[in-house]
């Protein structure tokens, strides 16, 4: 290292020529560091006095907020805070923050010159060491993330409401099964299968995204289970293509799962001859749906209406605000279904 | 608990529950504590008309009515001066401060908790 004082630099002359080339200097960094704030399109960074009024603006602040710096240099900062926010004190709160923790959160919908929002997510942080004499402010458009976590939030909670009625109504299945039956053999058998076909009915509902389905599919699903090889001509199918929203279409599966059950035990489905003919006609504003069993043995009415009737007659029927008949003819069981179209389809046409 | 029991015993309920399944087992369970279901209302439409109609000592009213929120019918109950329980998948934590006195019952509810929701909306 050298000591001499030769390599010192002379006072003088030489000094004040290095104190110009460091202004110089000051201000190439300067404008460097102006191009740098501006160039940063994606962020508005802003410096408030300590009162809150507007020092500086970049590109980056006139493209996200609308204003050019001229328009608003000295106005209060508060003049792109929402009203909510403004009646809050939040600039206020925000900078009193900053000052006193060393930095403020900037999480919040801002307004535009237009008067559109969006959500600015940033920072506020104090300039200087001690009492701040001025504060910077740096955030940019978080929009698409917000509304991002708020879709998420949405759908958790719906997720957690569906979750719940469906445990609602396998509890209503489960107690009301339980109820009616004669024997624990009966139950068990009668409870699974309602579970299996309301796991069914959820099957075609996800299968579809949720937005419902057509109803000619719906049952040809329904009676796939119950038309074997040996009796190919068992269904007589025939109706219009049907769009079902997503409750109509659960409330119809589930319907039609309770007619085949029955069918299966009592009916049409109970022998090897027994037919079924299943129509449904749209004529606006009326949906009818038949179906009508023949060739099964002899239908006796029920001594008493069992869990699976008062499903189809109170449940299918208040879930599609129709109503729906059973009819114990002699030759075979008929069930006709009603229901606004409407009601069904979820469309207003 | 026997003078508890008894106090529902006669109490006309208005059902408000979109879910039929739902509404059977309520009917059936409101009926074996001795209450008497007035009306079953599925739709927010129909509901509204029955809260503001019917004659009733308290209301169940299930929260979100197929997508719709429940709350302007609870708001109708509230200023009739009517005893009004939610019942809800959701968490009590949704439903607005100014209607938040009234019980709030948790799907799937057990019989016990809707006979303590109902009295404690009917005090």
């Amino acid at each position: 290292m050298g000591g001499t004082s030769q390599a010192g630099p002379p006072r003088g002359p030489r000094g004040n020529h290095e104190i110009v080339q460091g202004h110089a200097s000051l201000r190439v960094r300067e404008a460097r560091l102006q191009h740098i704030i501006d160039s940063a399109k994606e962020y508005a960074i802003i410096t408030l006095d300590r009162d809150g009024r507007i020092a500086s603006w970049n590109k980056g602040a006139q493209r996200l907020l609308g204003y050019a710096e001229a328009e608003v240099l000295d106005q209060p900062g508060a003049i792109f805070f929402t009203p909510e926010d403004r009646a809050a004190h939040a600039p206020e709160r925000e900078m009193a923050r900053a000052s006193k923790q060393g930095r403020a959160a900037n999480e919040r919908w801002h307004l535009r010159k237009d008067g559109s929002r969006f959500w600015g997510s940033g920072v506020m942080l104090p300039v200087a060491d001690g009492e701040p004499d001025a504060y910077l402010k740096i955030f940019r458009d978080g929009t698409a993330e917000r509304q991002s976590e708020e879709r998420q939030r949405l759908l958790l909670d719906e997720l957690n409401h569906r979750v719940k009625n469906t445990l609602a109504i396998v509890q209503s299945i489960a107690m009301q099964t339980l109820r009616g039956a004669a024997s624990t053999a009966e139950a068990c058998e009668a409870l699974e299968s309602r579970l299996v076909s309301l796991a069914k009915a959820h099957d075609i509902l996800t299968a579809g995204k949720w937005r419902g389905g057509d109803l000619c599919e719906l049952v040809a699903g329904a009676l796939e289970a119950y038309s074997d090889g040996a009796h190919p001509r068992r269904f007589h199918v025939q109706g219009p293509p049907v769009h079902l929203r997503p409750k109509a279409l659960l409330a119809l599966s589930m319907g039609l799962q309770e007619l085949a059950t029955n069918a299966v035990k009592y009916g049409a489905l109970s022998n090897s001859r027994g037919q079924i003919e299943i129509h449904w006609e749209v004529a606006p504003p009326h949906f009818r749906f038949h179906w009508i069993e023949s060739g099964g043995p002899p239908v006796e009415p029920p001594r008493r209406r069992g869990f699976g009737s008062r499903l189809l007659e109170e449940g299918l029927a208040q879930d599609i605000a129709g109503a729906v008949h059973l009819q114990f003819a002699r030759e075979g069981l008929r069930c006709i279904i009603e229901a606004p179209v409407a009601e069904i389809t979820g469309s207003e046409g | 608990m026997a003078i508890a029991e008894a106090d529902l015993s006669g109490r006309r309920v208005l059902v408000v529950e979109d879910e039929a399944r739902i509404a059977m087992l309520i009917r059936d369970t409101l009926e074996d504590m001795g209450c008497e279901v007035v009306a079953i209302a599925t739709r927010f439409d129909d509901a509204l008309q029955k809260a503001c109609s019917l004659p009733f000592d308290v209301a169940l009213l299930d929260v979100n009515l197929d997508g719709e929120p429940s709350y302007p019918i609870a708001a109708a109950l509230a200023e009739r001066g009517r005893a009004f329980v939610f019942a809800t998948g959701y968490g009590a934590s949704n439903v607005p401060a100014t209607l938040n006195k009234a019980p709030v019952l948790q799907k799937p509810f057990l019989r016990r908790d809707l006979e303590r929701a109902l009295r404690q909306a009917l005090i």
